[in-house]
Formats: C-alpha cells, sequence, structure tokens
C-alpha cells in the first residue's frame, strides 16, 4: 500500500471529503465551519466543494445544533455536528442527553446516525473556557459511541465508520494534536469503531492512554527503554464501549498497569477504566492500577500555571517507576 | 355560523378527535387516581382544540414533535389508540413496548414523533426533522407543540432562531394554557401576546382562541402554506385553558377562580359542537353518538391493554445501541 504524510487536521478533512462524496445524505454544520473553514481548518473547502445546503455556518446556538441534528438524523439525514469547543457541550447536552440517545432505545426501530465532532484538550493556553476535555460526560450516557482518536491515520479511518454508523457517534479531537503528521494510505480505508490499538509493544509495565496522552505515553516509553523498561502502549481508540478484550489481553502479559486521561481526575473516564480492569484482571496483577490525570482544578491561563495542570511525559514516567516498586 | 373550506367529513373527523381526546383523559385521569396508571400524568383536558386543529392543517406524512403534555397532540395526529393505551400501562404491545411511558410516546407510522418530557426540549428536534426535508427536496413539514413555559427557555430560542434564518419548514405551535408547571405565565414573562415574539425573529406571528378549534386550523394552515412554499417557519400562539392541575391528582382549588371559570365557559367541544349544529352539518344525538363511541373506543382499549403482558427482560436489553458497532 502506498502511504503519504497527513496531519491530524488534514486526515478529518479527508474523511469529511470521501464521506460526503460517498453518501449525498451526510450533511455537515455548525458554528463557522463553512465559508471560514472551521476555526481550526478542519473542515476547509467542503462547503465549497458541496455547497451551502450540506455544509453550511450556524447561529451559535449549541442546543439548537444538537436538537437538529438528531431530528435530521430522525427523518433520513446523516448529520454530522460540530460544537467547536468541547467546553461548550454544557449547552448542548440536553438534547445529547434527553434526545440523541433516548430516541434510539425508546422508539424501537427508529435510529439516530449522527457524528457529533467536537474537541478538547488543553496545551493551547486558552484557559478554562477552551481546553477542557469533558468526555467523561458524555461517557456516562448510554447508547451513544464515543470515538477519541490519538493520530492521523486512526482519526481518518474512524471518522469514515463513525458517519456509516447508525449509532450516534461523539468524535473527540484534540486540538494540540492537529498540527501532528503520520502515515496513512493513499487510497480508502476504514478502521473500525470499538477496537483498541496497541501503539507499542512491551512486556514489564502497560500504559492505557487516551488522545494525546497516547502520544505523551509513547515518548515517556521511549525514555524508559532508555532505562531498560519496556512499556507497552495501548490506545483504546473507542472509550464506548471500551475494548476490553485487547487491554485485558496486555495486563496478562504485564501484569501493571498506568491509565492516562488529560481530564480532572474525579470521574474521570481513567477512572472507569481502571474499575473495569480492577474487576476483569484482578488475579492478573501485581500491583495497584495507578492514574495518571490532571488535578480536580480549573484549567488557568498563564504558561506558569498551566504546567501544573497538564498531564504528560514526566508524570507517566514517574507513575511507571513507582508501579514497578510496588 | 362560520364559512369554511373544510369537508363535511373533516369537520366530523376532528370533532369526533376532540372527544377522542377528552375521553382518553377522562379515563386516564380515573385510572391514574385509582392507581391503574402508574408515574405522573399530564392531562391535555380543554386543550383538545389546539391539538386537534393544528393537526388538522397537516398531512400523514408530516412530523410533529409534542411536549410532556402530549395525549391530545398524538391523538390528534393519528396514532393507534391500542398502542397508545398500552404504552400507558407500561405494557409490551404499546406503541414503543411500554418503554416510554405516558409522556414521550411516539408512532411512527403517523409520523408522530413523539412527546418530550423536557420542557422546551422538542423544538430543535423538530427543526431538524424540517432541516431533514428540505435538504431531501420534500414537501414535509414538521410541527413543534411547546407551552407558554417552554417559550422562555434558551433552547426553544435557539431554535426558532435557527429554523428563521436557514427558512426550514417548522411551525412551532405555542400551546399557552397560561401555567408553566404550577406558575402563571404574567410570572414568567412580561410579554402578553407570546406570538409577538415571532417578529424578534423576522418572521410571521399570530396569537388566536385556542379552544376554537377552527381558529387554530386556519392559523395553522397559513402557516403550513407558507412552510411549503420555502419561506421558513412561522409562530403560532394558541391560548387555552388547562382544566385541570399540573397532573392528574393535582389541586386547583388554589387556583385563579376566574381562570377556570373562563376555561369552562370556552369548552372546546362545545363551541365547535354549537358551531356544527347551527350550521346544520349535524344534531344532538348524532354529538351525542360519538362522544358515546369515542368513549368505548377509549374504553375498549384500555381493557384490551390491562390484559396485555408486560415487557420481558429481553425488552429492557434491546437497543441500548440500536445498530451494530464495529
Amino acid at each position: 500500500m502506498t502511504m503519504k504524510k497527513v496531519t491530524y487536521r488534514q486526515a478529518i478533512n479527508e474523511a469529511l471529503f470521501e464521506e460526503m462524496e460517498r453518501d449525498p445524505k451526510v450533511v455537515l454544520f455548525g458554528e463557522d465551519v463553512g465559508t471560514y473553514g472551521g476555526v481550526f481548518k478542519v473542515t476547509d473547502g467542503l462547503k465549497k466543494k458541496f455547497g451551502s445546503d450540506r455544509v453550511f455556518d450556524t447561529p451559535i446556538a449549541e442546543a439548537a445544533l444538537m436538537g437538529a441534528a438528531t431530528g435530521a438524523a430522525v427523518a433520513g439525514l446523516r448529520p454530522i455536528v460540530e460544537i467547536m469547543f468541547m467546553d461548550w457541550i454544557g449547552i448542548a447536552m440536553d438534547q445529547l442527553v434527553n434526545q440523541t440517545t433516548m430516541i434510539p432505545y425508546i422508539w424501537e426501530g427508529i435510529k439516530v446516525p449522527l457524528v457529533l465532532r467536537t474537541q478538547g484538550g488543553s496545551g493551547s493556553k486558552g484557559s478554562c473556557q477552551h481546553t477542557k476535555s469533558l468526555e467523561a460526560w458524555i461517557y456516562h450516557v448510554p447508547g451513544i459511541v464515543v470515538a477519541m482518536p490519538s493520530t492521523p491515520y486512526d482519526a481518518k479511518g474512524l471518522l469514515k465508520s463513525a458517519i456509516r454508523n447508525d449509532n450516534p457517534v461523539a468524535f473527540i479531537e484534540h486540538k494540540m494534536l492537529y498540527p501532528t503528521e503520520g502515515e496513512i494510505p493513499e487510497g480508502e480505508y476504514t478502521v473500525p469503531l470499538g477496537k483498541a490499538s496497541v501503539k507499542r509493544e512491551g512486556k514489564d509495565v502497560t500504559i492505557v492512554a487516551l488522545s494525546k496522552m497516547v502520544v505523551e505515553s509513547l515518548k515517556a516509553a521511549k525514555e524508559l527503554e532508555e532505562e531498560g523498561i519496556s512499556v507497552e502502549v495501548v490506545d483504546p481508540v473507542t472509550i464506548k464501549p471500551l475494548d476490553m478484550e485487547t487491554i485485558a489481553a496486555s495486563v496478562k502479559k504485564t501484569n501493571r498497569v498506568i491509565v492516562v486521561n488529560e481530564a480532572f481526575r474525579t470521574g474521570a473516564v481513567a477512572s472507569d477504566i481502571t474499575a473495569q480492569i480492577q474487576e476483569q484482571c484482578f488475579d492478573d496483577l501485581d500491583g495497584p492500577i495507578l492514574r495518571v490525570t490532571a488535578p480536580d482544578v480549573q484549567i488557568p491561563y498563564s504558561p506558569a500555571l498551566e504546567q501544573f495542570w497538564l498531564p504528560g511525559k514526566d508524570k507517566i514516567k514517574q507513575a511507571v517507576l513507582a508501579s514497578l516498586k510496588r | 355560523m362560520f364559512s369554511t373550506t373544510l369537508s363535511i367529513e373533516k369537520l366530523l373527523d376532528m370533532y369526533r378527535k376532540l372527544w377522542l381526546a377528552r375521553n382518553h383523559e377522562l379515563l386516564a385521569e380515573e385510572w391514574k387516581l385509582n392507581g391503574r396508571i402508574q408515574g405522573s400524568v399530564h392531562l391535555s383536558t380543554g386543550q383538545e382544540a389546539v391539538a386537534v386543529g393544528a393537526c388538522a392543517a397537516l398531512e400523514v406524512d408530516d412530523y410533529i414533535m409534542g411536549t410532556h403534555r402530549e395525549h391530545a397532540q398524538m391523538i390528534a395526529k393519528g396514532v393507534n389508540i391500542r398502542g397508545m393505551a398500552a404504552e400507558m400501562l407500561g405494557k409490551v404491545t404499546g406503541m414503543n413496548q411500554g418503554k416510554a411511558g405516558h409522556m414521550l410516546f411516539s408512532d411512527k407510522s403517523v409520523n408522530a414523533l413523539g412527546g418530550c418530557g423536557i420542557v422546551g426540549g422538542g423544538a430543535a428536534v423538530a427543526v431538524g426533522y424540517a432541516m431533514a426535508f428540505k435538504i431531501l427536496g420534500t414537501r414535509q413539514v414538521s410541527l413543534a407543540f411547546f407551552g407558554d413555559g417552554a417559550f422562555n427557555t434558551g433552547a426553544v430560542h435557539e431554535a426558532i432562531n435557527f429554523a428563521s434564518v436557514r427558512k426550514y419548514p417548522v411551525i412551532f405551535l405555542c400551546e399557552n394554557n397560561r401555567w408553566g408547571l404550577t406558575v402563571m405565565q404574567h410570572e414568567q414573562t412580561l410579554v402578553e401576546d407570546l406570538a409577538d415574539r415571532a417578529r424578534g425573529y423576522g418572521i410571521p406571528g399570530a396569537t388566536v382562541n385556542g379552544n376554537d378549534v377552527l381558529a387554530v386550523y386556519e392559523a395553522v394552515n397559513l402557516a403550513v402554506e407558507r412552510a411549503r412554499a420555502g419561506d421558513g417557519p412561522s409562530v403560532v400562539e394558541a391560548k387555552t385553558w388547562r382544566m385541570r392541575g399540573l397532573a392528574a391528582g393535582y389541586p386547583i382549588d388554589w387556583e385563579p377562580k376566574d381562570y377556570h371559570e373562563e376555561g369552562r365557559k370556552q369548552d372546546p367541544i362545545l363551541l365547535f359542537e354549537e358551531k356544527l349544529i347551527a350550521k346544520g352539518i349535524f344534531t344532538p344525538e348524532k354529538a351525542k353518538a360519538i362522544e358515546e363511541e369515542t368513549r368505548k373506543t377509549i374504553e375498549e382499549a384500555y381493557d384490551e391493554a390491562s390484559r396485555a403482558p408486560y415487557p420481558d427482560e429481553a425488552v429492557f436489553w434491546e437497543n441500548v445501541f440500536a445498530a451494530p458497532i464495529g
């Protein structure tokens, strides 16, 4: 297969182009996604190519966006709705919890094939209303698939699967990953929802990391290798439903686990993954499962302060070393 | 006397639906109070003409989104009465297999999609229905019922503004019974005629007597014609009177006496009946026969529903995800 190098941003943009080309029922709307091409330029060129009926800017109205995407999906479209910053999901949350995810379960036979695209993540000096990772809120709600790809390859293939899937799917990007590069095939491919990906094989410790924390974990793993520690990095890719089979196989091999999640610690997805590993892999564990997360502190602006919030390579390394001592 | 372009057949159907809804509410109230229906039951007793007049202006393939006070709305759209009765009792023969209950049931066969237990939560979904109709190029319209209380929510504002700027074929029908839960309209907003707000969205608005079924029909029909012509949404405010409290069993003795006196004076069924008799369309005997027939229809539906089985555990686990994921 011929491969090419693209950014995470380009990979998502290609997936949108290809799926809109393939299926005329796919429409895309949100704030600034049309003429301007998105504040992160992820939707660049789509309006020009597919016209203003299928790609359009909306009023700043997240509740209406989420509700309208839901209704449009019920009535025959396959909408992709963008909530520009995940910090604003609260405004859309009633629709997501009480309409989008309620309908397919309660109204037998009716499907809601929509994709909610949004992005979270800190490191942009964006202060606390443009940097949060609130995937746990969505993860908590039954009936929605939640995907958090960390590479251009996964982002493109997974988004294509998400658009074709008949369930509501939340597709959560990370703003700091947009310029990162990776290889993808020249031609058509998809990545299945619900399948984890082992990003690095190792035998001493398993790191289960989400989104950008996969990148940070791989950096940590590389440095730890020089110290003679072999780290396996598992990226769930889809966090709901969680591919526990792949995670359990890794735990069986290493017997030690760190779960890494850039999010407020209390009630984070990491807490739930930790609980699931504890329930299903207890006999394979040689020590407690450790979590690397952000603290339960709002995210301050100053670069001097933001660093205290951000989890990353160094905190991951410390956790691995601590785990090996137990 | 009155003039109308409606056929005698249609007028009789509207009269029958008024009684069907009224008799349903009378029985549902009785069954709630004697414990045969569980949970809360929001009755539309007295408000039937809003639903019947509005739905008379719609075709079967048009969609409606109802409220938490949805019984009359759904009956007016033509839902299967037996399926509805069984749903009210939580039986497997219910139109949503007993999963929905009284506040949010739906019937896809007549595009009654559906009730909404979140005040103000449904309007945006109805906008999505209309978005799909416009993009798919059908002639369908959607109609969102919502109350005067809901008209003060942000989601309804977002939905109307979004639909207006996109010219989606949707009718925003404010069923104004002057009560948002237990608080009267004048304590929730300074606006007297809520359709005045339409001007703020750049769309037409009309306020009509919601107990005059033909007045509701005429106003909604104009809005439907405008929507089908591609000119976008309208607001219709139908002022009506809730003959009961917030829900079955809630006392009304503390509520303003003049409100209820006026409501009884303006009983929508009697108002319409007088007109039909004066016009020579039918006789008091024929009216009585329709009242009896609809009462029997409701009783038989509930009798049958009460003998039907409850859903089993298999139903509980169905459609947690409505489609395959991987």
